[in-house]
């Protein structure tokens, strides 16, 4: 059994961050983050969607949520920036597009735990490394194209997106003039992005096929 | 001659599978124990006329959860980046990293971070795979602090605050 509670978004930001002083991430992550790492909403309405988050100890958790840009203002995100978590719960984090958006977004969502700890100090000539982890979950808002420029290389396949949309998909060799085995590579091409993918030397060539099955293929030359 | 009927009331039951998209992650030390900070002390030589001697490296460990699901959010990375603090003058840190682990294991790769780099992917290529939650289990990260003498400076002390990152590819 699940149980889930919901919070609205609000746009408290940074501001609602810093005043918490000497909350600050953990190393161990324990609020997880269950509805996946990338959530992609096609359209340019005000939509909505959700983090889902877990908190699998036995303790209430305070989870972090700070943003960032992956493509364009990111004034136009409603979310909450502390969101208190009962022991072995699950909430959902709602998010909303404020505004009314054709060009393509992209909002980078930091999801840490808070923790009480003291700033240490530091002797002269010694090194302190702090360490945290955090999980980026990325919000997308636009539309899918299907069209890539694909130029092979020493080091692989260049794939470039051309277009003013997104290209969501994965890359898999080619074998016998097919599809073959798992993904190799893949995720969000933002318009302008260009990554160099490698690819098994005997493969016959690259299979792009976008969340659609919309497929783009070049073989080896 | 009789006719048989035989009729059979079928009940069909739904099952629904749920299955998390789990992304989890937490840094260990060699015991398996909550790491939170490491300390590297850089001592001088005992010899007039020597070096100072290498800093040992350290070893942590990053323990991972990892359930994908479909393009785009299929491939993983763990990347690393500095969130805060200044390298002494003269030092930078290298991080190494092995993938390690049951399923989709990806790679990991070294990152050196300095004054002029400040973020690295350290493990890219992770799909559905977890790492054990035991002693020296997780991916494998050494900590190696560079220098040369002649750029130190005493006077200067580091606190560097960096941020492991599960991402989407």
């Amino acid at each position: 059994m699940k149980a889930f509670a919901l919070f609205p978004g609000s746009a408290i930001g940074w501001a609602g961050i810093l005043w918490i002083g000497l909350l600050q991430g953990s190393a161990w992550s324990q609020v997880v983050v269950t509805n996946g790492l990338s959530h992609f909403q096609r359209g340019s309405s005000q939509e909505v969607g959700y983090i889902e988050l877990w908190n699998p100890t036995q303790e209430r958790q305070t989870a972090l949520l700070i943003l960032d840009s992956l493509l364009g203002p990111m004034s136009d995100l409603q979310i909450a920036s502390e969101v208190p978590i009962p022991p072995e719960t699950r909430v959902r984090v709602n998010y909303r597009w404020l505004s009314e958006d054709s060009s393509s977004q992209g909002i980078r969502i930091f999801v840490s735990t808070a923790v009480q700890a003291a700033i240490p100090e530091v002797q002269a000539g010694r090194v302190r490394v702090q360490i945290a982890t955090r999980y980026a979950v990325d919000l997308y808002r636009g539309q899918l194209c299907e069209e890539l420029d694909l130029v092979w290389s020493d080091l692989g396949i260049c794939v470039t997106n051309q277009s003013k949309d997104f290209w969501a998909g994965s890359c898999y060799a080619i074998r016998n003039g097919e599809r073959h085995g798992r993904s190799l590579a893949g995720g969000v091409l933002r318009p302008g992005d260009s990554r160099v993918w490698q690819l098994p030397e005997d493969s016959e060539g690259a299979w792009l096929e976008n969340v659609d099955g919309a497929i783009v293929a070049s073989r080896r030359p | 001659m009789g006719l048989s009927v035989s009729a059979q009331n079928i009940d069909f039951v739904d099952a629904n599978f749920y299955i998390d998209e789990s992304a989890m992650v937490r840094a260990v030390n060699a015991q398996a124990a909550n790491l939170t900070d490491l300390t590297f002390h850089i001592v001088s030589p005992n010899m007039p006329g020597a070096a100072y001697p290498a800093v040992a490296s350290q070893t942590m460990f990053l323990q991972y959860t990892s359930v994908k699901t479909a393009a785009p959010d299929d491939q993983r990375q763990i990347t690393v980046d500095v969130v805060g603090g200044d390298f002494p003058a003269g030092v930078s840190l290298a991080l190494t990293a092995q993938s390690a682990g049951t399923g989709s294991i990806g790679s990991g790769n070294e990152v050196e971070l300095s004054s002029g780099t400040q973020s690295g992917i350290l493990v890219n290529g992770l799909g559905s795979a977890y790492s054990g939650t035991g002693a020296g289990q997780g991916i494998p990260v050494t900590y190696a602090l560079n220098f040369t003498t002649e750029a130190l400076d005493a006077s200067t002390a580091g606190m560097i605050s960096l941020q492991f990152t599960l991402s989407n590819n």
